[in-house]
């Protein structure tokens, strides 16, 4: 509430500053124009509205209330503003915008909305889809129930050109949405995904973004810092599940409690973390002599999680030279690193003893010492693969070969050397080459032509190593989960490494434009893209996509248009498929 | 336009989106008897067939230099014929008026 107040006072003492320097101006030249709109509107709805109405609300019959709508503009020697409104006939359909600015000196936008966002509802049947065998079952505690989020932003942005430092600029932006409603949550009911619950979650959550941002321009030099500090909320609290219990699936013993972590309680799931980010980034733009310019920047930002104090930290380098020297030739020179370190967190797992069987009384890992089964300290520290360091270097030339034809080259090369992850044995860097040639021609004054061939190559994409197919030695005991071979003694085995990612890509991109009339053009654009992996031990992986389309554009008269396109795509991915399988 | 005072305005568009997942083969594998699947169902869950189209209308007259009158009217409409999460079929026909003033 405080907040909204102050938002009104925000937009009345714009407006009241607008209106003290209009008036202030008033003997100079002014043109205001405006339209108010009031009016209604009818459905006729027949079958859902989930996807007619994904994003407006449709509802059977006449609206709530009047549609209305405003526009006010004007302007004069020393202002400008422009303003509008829409109101849907309900509260969430709603668009508001201010745009204005008193002697270029100070400037305002502000826009406002809010509008409903209908989601899917799963019935989860697709998992009774696997017939035979240990079967899936699955819960909906919400049948029937419509899914829906209601947005609304909005967002300030304001400048103020220093008149006694020209060239220096100061701005504030403000940006808030908030999200509110009830989205579908699943979880696992049991020990593994053989039992899939599913019930809504409420949905209360706000962004907060405050931003400040102060540029300087001294001759060939501009300078630029830009501060942002973001808030994200969620005040609703996470869906209550009540977890199977644990328990031998023949005989009904609970003598599995040892190798589980919660079962026969209710417990939070869906949980969404309410966080914090701040970020610095500093700019330099440089016009150096011999038609040369630098680009350099720097960006540091940290988000912390504040439910568990977790954070992840970010520093970018990105740097560009340009240059024109020689006529009819533009290079660019390309520098990025960046480094990514996501906080390591300890994750202490609960070992409880066994009620029955053969384990009784101990957990898992320090088991009775009668049973001869294999076992670990399951405590770990979870290491992020999203830590890491990639540095991209690039380099791109455009020339005018003819007077009507330009052919361009394009060449990077990227390093991503993650912390830990690895995406081969004992290595965790992937490395890409890659390198675009490109052709553009104008034949005549009505045709137009282009065409790119890329390629690229990367070694190491990212892989799930040792992912699948175990190998275990035949003399190994199955059966008994007290003396026999371990799960995770099975996975350990696994030999294969899966990905879909390529090695190679191959792709040429096609773009033909022929103006037939000045009101009426064809485009034809045609691409072909082939992706491959064989660098995997155990199986090929491949992907290759054609994507023809049309476009046709016709305008009989000045304010009379027609426009038809066709695309067609037609993806074939050849792709091995391990199923892991698994019944408690 | 049709003339200084009579303003209308015509769009459309509409898209056919299809795709679907060929039956599911192993070759060469043998599963154990308490792993036998009957994969057989599993492709009808991939199948993709929608049809969107929307079609709308709306004609504007010029009263004098300070009135208007606006007429909209909206088909829209989702067919789902192979639905396999939540079927969205449905069509709204949306008729919208309004006066409006100028200055």
């Amino acid at each position: 509430m405080v907040k909204k107040v102050l938002n009104l006072l925000f937009i009345l003492a714009f407006i009241g500053i607008f209106a003290i320097g209009a008036k202030a101006e008033e003997s100079e030249k002014s043109d205001f124009k405006g339209k108010i709109s009031a009016g209604y509107h009818f459905n006729d709805i027949n079958g859902s509205t989930a996807k007619i109405g994904e994003y407006e609300d449709l509802e059977q019959g006449a609206g709530d209330g009047p549609d209305l709508s405003f526009f006010l503009n004007g302007h004069g020697d020393n202002f400008s503003l422009d303003l509008g409104g829409l109101y849907g006939g309900n509260k969430n359909d709603q668009e508001y915008y201010l745009n204005g600015d008193i002697n270029r000196i100070f400037l305002e936008r502000y826009q406002y909305n809010r509008f409903h966002h209908s989601l899917d509802h799963d019935p989860l049947t697709n998992l009774s889809a696997v017939l035979g065998g240990p079967k899936v079952s699955h819960q909906d505690f919400d049948v029937g129930r419509d899914y829906m989020i209601y947005y609304s932003e909005q967002e300030s942005n304001t400048t103020i050109n220093l008149p006694f430092l020209p060239g220096a600029q100061v701005s504030f932006d403000y940006r808030q949405q908030i999200r509110r409603g009830h989205k579908q949550a699943l979880t696992m009911s049991k020990c593994a995904a053989c039992h899939i619950t599913s019930q809504g979650r409420t949905i209360d959550e706000e962004t907060e973004d405050y931003k400040a941002k102060a540029q300087v321009k001294f001759g060939w030099l501009t300078l630029m810092y830009n501060f942002l500090h973001r808030d994200f909320r969620e005040q609703a609290n996470a869906p209550i599940n009540q977890y199977d219990e644990a328990m031998h699936p023949g005989n009904g013993v609970e003598m599995f409690d040892d190798r589980v972590q919660y079962h026969d309680e209710n417990l939070a799931y869906s949980q969404v973390p309410s966080s914090k980010k701040d970020s610095h980034l500093i700019k330099a733009l440089a016009a150096l002599p011999k038609h040369t310019s630098f680009y350099l920047s720097y960006l540091n930002s940290d988000i912390e999680n504040r439910e568990n104090d977790l954070s992840t930290d970010q520093d970018v380098i990105t740097a560009r030279i340009t240059n024109r020297l020689i006529p009819g030739l533009k290079l660019n020179l390309d520098f990025r690193y960046l480094s990514l370190d996501n906080d390591d967190t300890y994750v202490d797992v609960v070992e409880p003893l066994s009620v029955a069987g053969a384990n009784a009384g101990f957990p898992w890992n320090n088991h009775n010492p009668a049973l001869s089964y294999n076992s670990f300290d399951p405590d770990f520290t979870r290491r992020s693969a999203m830590s890491r360091d990639v540095t991209t270097v690039g380099f791109n030339a455009r020339y005018r070969l003819l007077k009507k034809t330009t052919i361009r080259l394009d060449y990077e090369w990227e390093k991503i050397d993650r912390d830990y992850y690895e995406v081969d044995n004992g290595d965790t860097e992937t490395k890409k080459n890659t390198i675009k040639l490109g052709l553009k021609s104008r034949l005549n004054r009505k045709l137009k032509a282009k065409i790119i061939y890329k390629r690229q190559d990367i070694d190491n994409p990212f892989n799930n190593l040792n992912a699948a197919h175990e190998v275990v030695d035949p003399s190994s005991t199955y059966g008994s989960p007290f003396a026999g071979l371990q799960y995770w003694e099975r996975q350990e085995d696994r030999i294969a490494t899966l990905s879909n990612q390529p090695t190679a890509i191959n792709e040429i991109k096609t773009d033909f434009h022929w103006s037939i009339k000045p009101n009426l053009f064809l485009n034809a654009n045609f691409s072909w893209i082939d992706k491959e992996n064989d660098d995997t031990n155990f199986s090929d992986w491949e992907q290759e996509s054609y994507r023809p389309s049309l476009n046709l554009w016709y305008a009989p008269m000045e304010r009379l248009s027609f426009n038809v396109s066709y695309m067609y795509d037609k993806t074939k991915t050849d792709s091995v498929i391990h199923m892991p399988v698994f019944d408690g | 336009m049709v003339n200084e005072k009579f303003n209308v305005t015509f769009a459309n568009t509409y898209t056919s989106s299809k795709a679907d997942l060929g039956d599911i083969n192993f070759s060469n594998t043998t599963f154990s008897p308490n792993y036998d699947f009957d994969l057989s169902e599993i492709d009808q869950y991939s199948d993709l067939n929608i049809k969107q189209i929307d079609l709308s209308a709306g004609a504007d007259y010029r009263i004098n230099d300070n009135f208007a009158l606006n007429l909209g009217f909206t088909y829209r409409r989702y067919a789902d014929d192979d639905p396999y999460v939540e079927d969205g079929t449905g069509e709204a026909y949306i008729t919208n008026f309004s006066i409006s003033y100028l200055f």
